[in-house]
Order: C-alpha cells, then sequence, then structure tokens
C-alpha cells in the first residue's frame, strides 16, 4: 500500500520527561516519562486515532504536537518545519498551520469574549495582514460550515449548549484553514446524540477541506468512527499501529485485543465473560526493563519481564511492539 | 455534594442588601467629600475661642472643638482628606501590585519566586507598623502617609492578582490562545485581566475602606495629615483631653470612620457576592460532568 | 408488593424562569434481587431520581408522589430516620469517587465509621469487618489499603474503596450513579463485575444509572430510559434492546457508534435537549422527533405496551416500531 500524499506531520522519537516537584526536603524528586519515542507520520487528508487509557501519554503527545509542551528528545516536523525549534515569532505564524481542539467545551471558550472574537483569534495572531472585514467574511464561514449561523457571532458561549460550543471550538480551529488538527477527546464531554453530531462535522469538513486529523481519544468506537489510521499508546509508547480495519479485525499486541475486548456492547443477547485485565495502568515514573505490558499481560512470557520488546511488522503498514508477534 | 447548594433567596436578597447599604453609606461620605469643595456650614480652619467645646447647636450642629472650629466642617473636610489618600494609596497598590502580580503568574520561574518572596517579606510585617516605620524614616504628612499606605497595598494586590491569574492561565481557554499563537503579553491583556478584574475590584474595595482606617491610625499618632488640615484621626486623638467634658468631639469623626470602613467593606463584600459566579448562578448545574 | 415502589415522582427546582421540573411523574418498581438500568443523556433526570430516592435534594425542591421501601413512605420519615435508611437500608455509589471520599481520612476509618453507626459493632469487630469487606472488594492486601489515603490509590481502587463503604451495611438497595464514567475502559470492566457479583451475592437490588448503553446492556435485567425528566421507555433490557419502541431510544442507538462498525455515517438526532424551565406542552422529544405530528406538540404521551412488561410513551408507536431499528443508518 502506497500513500500519495506528503505527511503533514512527522515525528521522530519524540520523547518528554519532567520533575515532579519533591514531596519533601529529602524526598529525591520522581520523574516522569510521559512520552518516550514515540514515532508516527500522519499524511495529508487522513486522520490517526491515540488510543490508550489515562496516563498513556496521549494528551502529552497532543500537546508535544502543538508545541505547547517542549520536548525532552526527537524531532518533530509539521509541514517540514520544526515548530520546536523555530524561535517564538516563527512559531506563532507557523501555527496558523496546525490548530487544536480540546475536550471540554465548557473551559476552552473564554466566556468573557464573543463568539466572533474567540473563532477569530488565530487570525489575529497568524494573519496580521487580514482586514475586519475580511475577518468577520471569515469568520461567518466557518460559523456557517460547522453548523452555526453567523450571526452567532456577536453571542457569549454561555448561551450556546454543550455540542454548540464544541462546535464554535471547531470553527476557531478552522479559522485559518490549517493543515492539521490535533483534537484532543473532542467528544467525550459530550451527550450520545450531540457526539454523533460532532463526529459527523469532523467527517464533513475534512472532505470539504482535505483537513488532516490527529484525534487522541480513549474511546475506541469514535476513532474507528472518525480515523484511517490507529495508534494504541501504553506508558507513554506506541504498542501497536495500523489502519483501522486491520486494528479492529486483526489486533496483535494483547493490550490492544484487551481494549477492545472491554468496550461495552449494547447487543444484550450474550452476557460476555470479559477478559479483563488485572489492575490499572501502573506509574509512569518507574523505569521499566522490560515490555511495560508485562505485568497485566494474560499472555505474559519470562522474556518479556527482561527484554523490551522490538518493533514487529504483522503486515505493511501494520506493527506492533509485542515478542509473541 | 457543592453543585447541589441552591443559592437561598433570601441570603442573596441579604446579600443585594449588604452591597446597597454599603453603597449608600460610601456614596454618603463620598457626597460629604464632594461638598465640602464647595461649601462648608462654616470654615473648618477658622478659630473661634469664644464658642470653643460648644455641644451641638443649630449654629454649630455638630458643636465645636476646644479651638473653636465647627466639627461638622472639618469632618466634611476630613472626609475629603480620607478619600484622598484611600484613592491614592489603593490606585498605588493596584496599578503595581495588579503589574506585579500579572507578570509573576505569566513569567513563571525565578520572577514569580522574587516578586512573591519580596511580598513575603513585606507582609511579615504587620502593617500599621510598616507604615509607622516608613514614615518615620520620610517624615510625617500626608504624602508620605499616602506613600506608606500604598507601599503596604502593593504585596497584598499582588498576592491576589497572582493567585487568581494562575488559576485562569491553569484553564483551557488559555491554552487555546496558545495554541492559536498568542503571546505572553496579548494573553495577560485579553484573557487573564478580564477574567480577575472582578476579584481585583472587591479587592480594592475592601482595601479602600483598610486605608481610610490606617489614614485616620498614622494621623491619630501624629505621622499623617499635618495641622491645620482637618483629619480625623488627628480630631480623635485632639479630643481625648476632652473626653469626659465634651464627649462629640470623639464621637462624631469615630462615626465618620466607622461609617465610611463599614460602608465600604460592605460594598466589597455586596461587589463580591455580585461578581462571583458561583452564588449569583441561580440555574441549578445537575451533576458535575 | 414490590420492595421499592416508587409512584409519581415528581421533582421541581426553583429557579428564575419558573421551576425547573428535573422529574416529571417518574414510576417504577424494584424487587428484592432484581438489578434495573436507568439510561438517559445529561439532564434527563437519572441522577435526580436517584438522590430523591436517597432523600438527598437539596433544601427548597419541591418533591412529589411517593417513594415507598418494604410499604414505608420514605417521603414522610424525618431526616434522623432518613439517616438510618441512607447507608442502612439504600446506599449509593457516585460518579467521582475522589469527590465523595474524605481526603484527610484513611480508607479504613472511612469504612468502619458506618459499621459501628449502622450495625453498632464495635472497634475490634468493624476493623475485622472491613478488612473483609476490602478483600471482597478485590483491594487485595486489606491492611495496606486500610491506612492509606483517597489520594494514594488508583481510580479504580477509590472506587473499589466507596463500594466496600456501600456493601458494609448490607443494603438492600444499591444505587449506583454512573460508577464507571471516570474510569478507563479496562478498569471499568473490573468494576461492573465487581458490583453485578455483590448485588448477585447478597441478593440486593441495583439500580445502575449510566448513559452509557453498552454498560446498561451488560450489567441489568431492566432497564428505564429518560428523556427531559421523564421516562419515555421501559421494559426488560433484552427487550427493549432489541425491539427498540420509541422513537429516543432508537435515535440514541443509531447515533452510538458502535465497534466493528466501520466507518459508516452515524444518524444523529437534531438539536438539543430542552430546557427544563421550558418544557413544550406535548412530548417533551417531539422537536427532535422525525414522526412528531400536530398531536404530539399538544398532548402528552402516556405509556402504551409494546411487548409483555415493555411500554413506551410514544402517541406514534405504530409508525415508530414499522421500520427495522437496530443498527438502522442513513
Amino acid at each position: 500500500m502506497t500513500f500519495p500524499n506528503p505527511p503533514v506531520v512527522d515525528a521522530d522519537g519524540l520523547t518528554r520527561h519532567y520533575m515532579l516537584p519533591r514531596e519533601s526536603l529529602t524526598a529525591a524528586p520522581q520523574r516522569v516519562f510521559a512520552l518516550n519515542r514515540v514515532s508516527l507520520t500522519v499524511r495529508a487528508g487522513r486522520s490517526l486515532g491515540v488510543v490508550g487509557e489515562s496516563g498513556c501519554g496521549k494528551s502529552t503527545l497532543a500537546r508535544c504536537v502543538m508545541a505547547l509542551e517542549p520536548l525532552t528528545a526527537g524531532t518533530l516536523r509539521i509541514l517540514g518545519k520544526d515548530p520546536h525549534a523555530m524561535r517564538s515569532r516563527a512559531l506563532r505564524r507557523h501555527r496558523q498551520n496546525f490548530q487544536m481542539i480540546f475536550q471540554d467545551p465548557f473551559g476552552s471558550l473564554d466566556p468573557r469574549h464573543t463568539v466572533g472574537r474567540i473563532v477569530s483569534e488565530p487570525l489575529e495572531a497568524a494573519e496580521k495582514r487580514l482586514g475586519p472585514d475580511e475577518r468577520r467574511g471569515r469568520v461567518r464561514e466557518v460559523l456557517e460550515a460547522v453548523g452555526l449561523r453567523g450571526a452567532d457571532m456577536s453571542k457569549y458561549p454561555h448561551e450556546f449548549s454543550g455540542g454548540q460550543r464544541q462546535r464554535i471550538a471547531i470553527a476557531r480551529a478552522l479559522t485559518t484553514r490549517p493543515a492539521l488538527i490535533v483534537a484532543d477527546e473532542p467528544v467525550s464531554a459530550l451527550d450520545v446524540s450531540v457526539r454523533a453530531q460532532v463526529l459527523n462535522l469532523l467527517r464533513d469538513l475534512q472532505d470539504r477541506y482535505g483537513v488532516t486529523y490527529l484525534l487522541i481519544s480513549h474511546d475506541l468506537s469514535a476513532v474507528e468512527y472518525a480515523c484511517h489510521q490507529i495508534a494504541v499508546m501504553y506508558m507513554g509508547r506506541i504498542v501497536e499501529y495500523g489502519s483501522t480495519e486491520a486494528i479492529l479485525a486483526d489486533a496483535a499486541h494483547p493490550y490492544t485485543r484487551a481494549l477492545l475486548d472491554a468496550v461495552p456492547r449494547s447487543s444484550p443477547e450474550r452476557r460476555r465473560a470479559r477478559t479483563t485485565l488485572k489492575g490499572a495502568v501502573p506509574s509512569p515514573t518507574e523505569i521499566v526493563s522490560g515490555c511495560p505490558f508485562a505485568a497485566r499481560c494474560p499472555l505474559v512470557e519470562p522474556r518479556c519481564r527482561l527484554q523490551a520488546p522490538e518493533w514487529r511488522e504483522v503486515m505493511p503498514g501494520h506493527g506492533a511492539a509485542c515478542h509473541l508477534v | 455534594m457543592n453543585a447541589f447548594r441552591q443559592p437561598n433567596f433570601l441570603a442573596l436578597a441579604l446579600r443585594r442588601g449588604n452591597f446597597l447599604l454599603g453603597g449608600v453609606l460610601a456614596g454618603l461620605v463620598a457626597l460629604l467629600a464632594l461638598v465640602s469643595l464647595a461649601w462648608t456650614p462654616h470654615s473648618a480652619y477658622e478659630l473661634d475661642i469664644a464658642n470653643k467645646l460648644n455641644p451641638p447647636s443649630p449654629t454649630h450642629w455638630l458643636g465645636t472643638d476646644h479651638f473653636g472650629r465647627d466639627v461638622a466642617s472639618m469632618i466634611m473636610v476630613g472626609a475629603r482628606n480620607s478619600l484622598l489618600v484611600g484613592f491614592v494609596a489603593v490606585g498605588t497598590g493596584l496599578a503595581v501590585g495588579v503589574f506585579l502580580g500579572l507578570w509573576a503568574s505569566a513569567r513563571r520561574g525565578w520572577v514569580e519566586e522574587l516578586i512573591m518572596r519580596f511580598s513575603d517579606f513585606a507582609f511579615a510585617f504587620p502593617a500599621i507598623l510598616s507604615a509607622i516605620m516608613i514614615t518615620a524614616i520620610l517624615g510625617p504628612g500626608a504624602v508620605n502617609s499616602i506613600l506608606a499606605i500604598g507601599i503596604f497595598n502593593v504585596p497584598v494586590f499582588a498576592r491576589v492578582t497572582r493567585g487568581s491569574a494562575n488559576a485562569i492561565w491553569a484553564r483551557e481557554f488559555v491554552l487555546a490562545a496558545r495554541a492559536a499563537g498568542k503571546g505572553h503579553a496579548r494573553i495577560t491583556l485579553e484573557h487573564v485581566l478580564p477574567n480577575i478584574l472582578g476579584v481585583v475590584v472587591v479587592q480594592a474595595t475592601i482595601f479602600f475602606a483598610i486605608a481610610i482606617l490606617a489614614e485616620a491610625a498614622l494621623s491619630y499618632l501624629g505621622l499623617g495629615t499635618q495641622p491645620p488640615h482637618p483629619s480625623w484621626g488627628r480630631m480623635l486623638n485632639e479630643a481625648q483631653t476632652f473626653l469626659h467634658l465634651s464627649p462629640h468631639l470623639v464621637l462624631f469623626p469615630g462615626l465618620a470612620v466607622v461609617i465610611s470602613v463599614l460602608g465600604f467593606n460592605m460594598l466589597g463584600d455586596g461587589l463580591r457576592d455580585l461578581l462571583d459566579p458561583r452564588l449569583s448562578r441561580t440555574r441549578l448545574a445537575g451533576y458535575p460532568r | 408488593m414490590s420492595m421499592l415502589e416508587v409512584d409519581r415522582l415528581t421533582v421541581a427546582f426553583p429557579a428564575p424562569a419558573g421551576p425547573e421540573r428535573a422529574v416529571r411523574d417518574v414510576s417504577f418498581e424494584l424487587e428484592r434481587g432484581e438489578t434495573l438500568g436507568i439510561v438517559g443523556e445529561s439532564g434527563c433526570g437519572k441522577s435526580m431520581t436517584a438522590l430523591a430516592l436517597m432523600g438527598l435534594l437539596p433544601e427548597g425542591t419541591d418533591t412529589q408522589g411517593g417513594i415507598t421501601l418494604n410499604g414505608r413512605d420514605l417521603r414522610t420519615l424525618d431526616e434522623e430516620a432518613m439517616c438510618r435508611v441512607r447507608g442502612n437500608a439504600i446506599a449509593m455509589v457516585f460518579q467521582e469517587p475522589m469527590t465523595s471520599l474524605n481526603p484527610v481520612r484513611a480508607i479504613g476509618k472511612q469504612v468502619v465509621e458506618p459499621l459501628m453507626l449502622h450495625l453498632g459493632l464495635d472497634r475490634g469487630q468493624a476493623k475485622v469487618e472491613t478488612l473483609s469487606l476490602l478483600e471482597r472488594v478485590g483491594l487485595v492486601d486489606p491492611r495496606r489499603f486500610y491506612a492509606a489515603y483517597p489520594h494514594q490509590l488508583s481510580g479504580g481502587q477509590r472506587q473499589r474503596a466507596m463500594i466496600a463503604m456501600a456493601l458494609s451495611c448490607r443494603p438492600e438497595v444499591l444505587i449506583a450513579d454512573e460508577p464507571t464514567t471516570a474510569l478507563d475502559v479496562t478498569v471499568q470492566g473490573q468494576i461492573l463485575d465487581l458490583i453485578r457479583d455483590a448485588v448477585g451475592e447478597s441478593r440486593m437490588s441495583l439500580i445502575l444509572i449510566s448513559h452509557d448503553l453498552g454498560v446498561i446492556a451488560e450489567t441489568v435485567d431492566r432497564v428505564i430510559v429518560m428523556y427531559g425528566g421523564a421516562v419515555v421507555e421501559q421494559g426488560p433490557t433484552w427487550d427493549v434492546f432489541t425491539r427498540l419502541a420509541h422513537p429516543y431510544t432508537r435515535g440514541l442507538f443509531a447515533a452510538m457508534p458502535r465497534l466493528g462498525e466501520g466507518r459508516r455515517r452515524l444518524r444523529t438526532i437534531p438539536g438539543t435537549v430542552p430546557e427544563l424551565a421550558d418544557l413544550p406542552t406535548g412530548c417533551t422529544f417531539a422537536d427532535r422527533c422525525s414522526l412528531a405530528r400536530e398531536t404530539c406538540h399538544s398532548q402528552p404521551p402516556d405509556m402504551r405496551p409494546v411487548g409483555e412488561s415493555h411500554s413506551a410513551a410514544c402517541l406514534r408507536l405504530d409508525a415508530a416500531t414499522a421500520t427495522p431499528s437496530f443498527g438502522s443508518r442513513r
């Protein structure tokens, strides 16, 4: 399988470690290994879903890709340019190419700004040449593109419901016509009926503008619906990567299989005996010598605890980090 | 279960009442001060030894002091003095403190450490003691007492500003602004400041009351406004000697201090309640989700 | 007579724009050992129903209707008597265990207290009982957890501790309000299994409140679907989920992305949930319903039978059930 599209995101070995504040004067500061050598590529017009449980590093990945958090190591290229290596002025201009949607539609909009001002915020920073009329035209255009009315410009966020607010947030991310939108749990705060509206909208926008998504979510079914590729993360690492179809049909990593199995099904015919994983995700402050999943893996072997598994390809474009693959 | 605490309507009305009463009292003091610019019943400076220590009467509503000056007029002029000191002192504290607080919050790191340790240092001294210290060094006088009170206000405002600003910096819409390509200065001006303005205004109103009290205290000690300019604090000081002879000399300036401090305090409290979204939101928020 | 009977429960909150009727005429029964699910979106009244059962609604709430537990009307009890019912006869597990646990007290202390209070055990007995409870909810090495503080526990462990507290006085009814919403998927399954096992072992009744149709489908015998404060459909879980009757239930199913269905387009319900202070006179769902007629907007629907003990509140039930439903998509 070949992709003719050029990469929009090209990440190589992204690593993010940071220190926690000391618990007491004598305690050694703890280091958090939030992101460990994560490499991925997202091509233009495609969408990559990053799934995993809380604390797996997926939100850190989103913020590092957005250059909102510094990297400890690794290189990132967005449209060929590394935002982490840029001076702040150049970075601010480069930001028009990659925008973000946040999880909480109540927290991500400044309650004291009008919708028009919120949506045009990325424009102000990026395209100073744009006149006020053009700017207003652009805001109206994106508001209409997300299913709101141009007249909503002068309203305040509290006048909208959760789903409408998330539309405003999406409109804000679209105003600069970015190549990439990083969406961190864009639908998990929404109700089921509204969630479907927003998921459909995200896909329509991709069809219409060819925007590329990096979608972070804990919800596998939402990711399946919205994404072409899936990366599964565990303890700051990508443990499996492949096309959505391949991962859903033929997951290679035991963790991916457990994740898929844990999703509750709404067909009550079979009350399944879940193969539940034991325990929870270990603390990311520990250094693991072997496979990070070994402690919870139902198929664990002695070598898993000793030796970190290497990346193996199951098929071209579908790989996993597991000894048993 | 906090989300279920319904605002009690009686309490809300009382708080509104608080705000109203505070506004009326503070407004009264401000009105006295304004009127005194154009008119006072008598001169507040003219001595009339013949009529000294008169009790309240139709000619001298609040009586006269030991030099025969009209107490009502002195209180009116004193109000001007108190308000001026309050305004300038709180204004100075506000301007410098809010700037430092915003700066600390935006820059974090050593800038924040430095500013906050400086304000800790200033806090370690009791307010009135440091004001006395400053006037002792600079010499007594209205301007110096303003300066002393103002300097004491700086760390207060810096602290309040930094605290609320840090909470705003942690909000997602600030992250969104950063992702949109805004710099720290613009985020501070466009997102942080408007969102903490309420808190700062409330703080300013309450510290206005404290500044009035501090001015009265300094003048009482002879470190504030100097004669012949009338000041509530010094009126109280001078009245001490005649406490048994003419209690009205203590009563009226004392009452003036109490009314203005109470007024501005209640105004601040009322403002806080009105501006606090958690109390003013009458809708039931439902489950926190 | 059933163990728990809720009869035309109505809850209204005073609000500036007029009373917000969060729960309207909700009736249901719960037998001993039965598991009941209440499903719906935010603001549908499911949590308010639970709080009304617990007698935990805020001051100033207008509550009407009857709540009868073992023949005793809970609505007539004073606060003191209600306190004895809470934790003893009815216990509740909340969504966010971190906010429902006292952060400055050790887990063990928090479980011991209700045991001493409600069951009259002395401290020694209560501690023994607590350790066995902690073990039962899957906190192996209970002595370590006994002394631990809430912040030292993971989300799943905290929820286990909450369940231990809820189970401590062997309640007859356990109410679990979104018990797994704040947890990771792999932990969610563990907690649901735990709740199901605990309920099964001690013949408790369960009311599980969730927005997640999957969680409901996998856990309970009978389900109530709520919308805009009222029950729109109820029946045995299997029945309801295979023969979706109410247009809202059908819409909810169609709108939910399901694993293994690929990138087929989701059907959505247009519009948003109605304002509780300004509910339409007729059917609450009429404004969003594609089948709505004149009458739907003016006349409130009553519950009509769909199958055996399966009913739905819809005037256009015939039209709604005429089309195939499960998984149907545009």
